[in-house]
């Protein structure tokens, strides 16, 4: 061992010694409390210039919440993404943008952004940074142009100081629109749920939620897994390839990718119903149903789904009660995060 | 056991250097100096400076568009013939984006400029062209360029100046520059439109459309210096988008990465020639 501690002592000092000086923002997530520290390190660094401030989250809640950021000006972000359901549209399976227009697949829950390598059900968006140019400029959605915002921006007198505030250049471009929008968003972090707070050993739970642990870690966590409650891969889970919808293979256009989506967190899943791509399941109950029943197309659902895990009533009760512990009662109700 | 004693000693000063040092990002931190790089924390001895006899020169790539093997006059707007079906093209977009661009020395080194994203948008210029202002003096044997935009870009989140997704050179549900935009009417197209939008900078599923092109000078050097400014003109042959007799009814559209941009974007990189530069 003795002989070795040099050799360690080096490969600390090369860790600890890059691992200050990367010429990068760390996420500044002390901004809202801690985050745990069994949860992994935030896929994204930040540019040099995007360096979170409390100001510059502010102006992204304020852009979040702006209607003006439509073509009719009719919708915001937070018209599909509503924070006392985890910033998803419950019950509709899927969201109506601007002038009544519809999209194709369910709008999702936001929060731990900052974890997802890529975003959208197909995994098409690489950056957190980039990913809002997909709804404001999507003709199901917000439908408007970038020449458009900057223009609405940089006419109004509140948006000019703030940007001013935040980016200190004479004029508001998308970079600082894009940048300001990821602060915000990095920073919807749900990390308090009472599973947490089991974890943490800060509370019990029943002999059903145990149970339900227990199944979950068995059947579930390979691809759900703690504690994102998502590996960020793609899978088929059986829903089916539409003619309409082939999933992650209109983003790579690989066989194999047919009818493939994003693994969503669970995290505050009780709250983001209906479920899947499409939302064509209503409740938690017929998605645990659907996974427990074989699936007949065996040629393009993942091989671990097809059999059906066959749970007994009471599994699936027990299942039901562990999930539930996933919801974050203060992440849906800190005014921090909610429009001003 | 003595050369384990220095051994352990040797190591444990050499882990204590590194934590003091730190493993910051090296280059040459003085703004003065021609390869000054805004991102390195520590000073790594590279610093070039211009000869001061010799100063800074202007370089100036001109693009300069034609029409097929004969090199025929090409302008925007303008029905030309495809030229092995005979099909009626008429382009109303052509842009793309040169980036990267280097010089290289006589003793084969590389002198890179910083932040190097150009688009060039064809309109009734047929002969756009982009400038460098701050080319160091000194002599230069080849010219490397790429269509395209790195990969490490297409993956780093919102950037600005020529790579602003204002552009209308981004796809934002398939993050990635569109690296070449060609469109326009073709009659005999579906539609009577054609589109090609290229891009792909992921070497998995061969969907990397980035070309990059090297123009040797021949036997002959690029001289820059303070005094003059230097033009280099390259012939750019937009009938390559269909060579090998690709034909508008088969591919009128191409709107993501994969198999057909990259095709495509090679033969379109395939049609840059360096036909002169002066140096009067």
């Amino acid at each position: 061992m003795g002989r070795f501690f040099p050799i360690i002592l080096f490969c600390c000092a090369l860790v600890i010694s890059c691992k200050k000086q990367k010429n990068i923002t760390p996420l500044q997530t002390g901004l809202f409390g801690e985050v745990p520290a069994y949860f992994p390190e935030p896929v994204y660094t930040f540019q040099t210039d995007n360096s979170f401030s409390k100001s510059g989250f502010e102006l992204g809640r304020k852009l979040f919440f702006d209607i003006n950021l439509s073509k009719d000006n009719s919708i915001s972000c937070a018209s599909c993404h509503f924070q006392h359901a985890a910033f998803s549209d419950p019950g509709l399976a899927v969201s109506v943008g601007v002038f009544g227009r519809s999209g194709r697949r369910n709008s999702p829950p936001l929060f731990n952004l900052a974890w997802h390598p890529a975003f959208m059900w197909d995994g098409g968006i690489n950056h957190i940074e980039v990913m809002p140019l997909a709804p404001l400029l999507d003709e199901h959605e917000m439908d408007m142009t970038l020449q458009e915002l900057l223009e609405y921006l940089n006419n109004e007198t509140e948006y000019q100081t703030l940007f001013k505030e935040v980016f200190n250049r004479s004029e508001i471009t998308d970079q600082d629109l894009l940048y300001a929008f990821s602060q915000y968003m990095a920073l919807l972090i749900s990390a308090d749920s009472r599973y947490d707070q089991y974890v943490q050993g800060k509370t019990s739970f029943s002999t059903s939620e145990q149970n339900g642990l227990a199944l979950f870690n068995q059947h579930c966590s390979n691809c759900h897994n703690p504690p994102l409650f998502s590996t960020f891969s793609y899978a088929n889970n059986g829903i089916g390839v539409t003619e309409n919808d082939q999933g992650r293979y209109e983003i790579t256009l690989q066989e194999e990718d047919k009818g493939k989506f994003k693994i969503p967190s669970l995290r505050n899943i009780n709250l983001t119903y209906p479920y899947m791509h499409d939302g064509s399941i209503s409740t938690l109950e017929e998605v645990i149903d659907h996974y427990s029943k074989p699936k007949s197309d065996s040629t393009h659902v993942s091989p671990e789904l097809r059999p059906g895990f066959n749970f007994s009533s009471k599994e699936k009760q027990e299942l039901l009660s562990f999930l539930n512990t996933l919801t974050d009662e203060e992440f849906i109700t800190n005014k921090a995060y909610g429009e001003k | 056991m003595k050369t384990i004693k220095t051994t352990y000693i040797l190591f444990s000063l050499l882990a204590v250097a590194i934590i003091f040092s730190g493993c910051r990002k090296e280059g040459c931190t003085d703004p003065e100096a021609i390869n000054y790089n805004s991102k390195a924390k520590k000073d790594d001895g590279s610093c070039e400076y211009a000869d001061p006899e010799l100063g800074e020169g202007t370089l100036s790539i001109m693009f300069d568009h034609r029409w097929g093997m004969n090199q025929a006059e090409f302008s925007m707007n303008t029905t030309f013939t495809h030229p092995g079906t005979s099909e009626e093209i008429t382009f109303t977009t052509l842009n793309y984006y040169i980036s990267n661009i280097k010089l290289q020395r006589p003793d084969g080194s590389w002198w890179k400029e910083t932040e190097s994203y150009h688009l060039i948008e064809v309109d009734e210029n047929s002969t756009p062209s982009l400038t460098i202002a701050n080319v160091p003096g000194g002599n230069y044997t080849a010219v490397q360029y790429m269509i395209g935009v790195d990969s490490l870009r297409n993956v780093s989140g919102a950037q600005t100046g020529a790579l602003s997704p204002s552009k209308d050179m981004f796809w934002n549900w398939n993050t990635g520059y569109i690296f070449v935009k060609a469109e326009g009417d073709a009659d005999v197209a579906e539609n009577g439109i054609f589109r090609y939008h290229l891009g792909g900078f992921r070497n998995e599923n061969q969907t990397n459309a980035i070309q990059i092109k090297t123009h040797a000078f021949l036997g002959e050097e690029l001289e820059i210096n303070n005094s003059k400014n230097i033009d280099i003109r390259l012939i750019v042959n937009a009938a390559r988008f269909w060579h090998g007799g690709l034909s508008l009814t088969e591919r009128p559209t191409i709107h993501m990465p994969g198999e057909a941009a990259v095709n495509m974007a090679t033969n379109f990189g395939d049609g840059f020639i360096l036909a002169e530069f002066s140096n009067d």
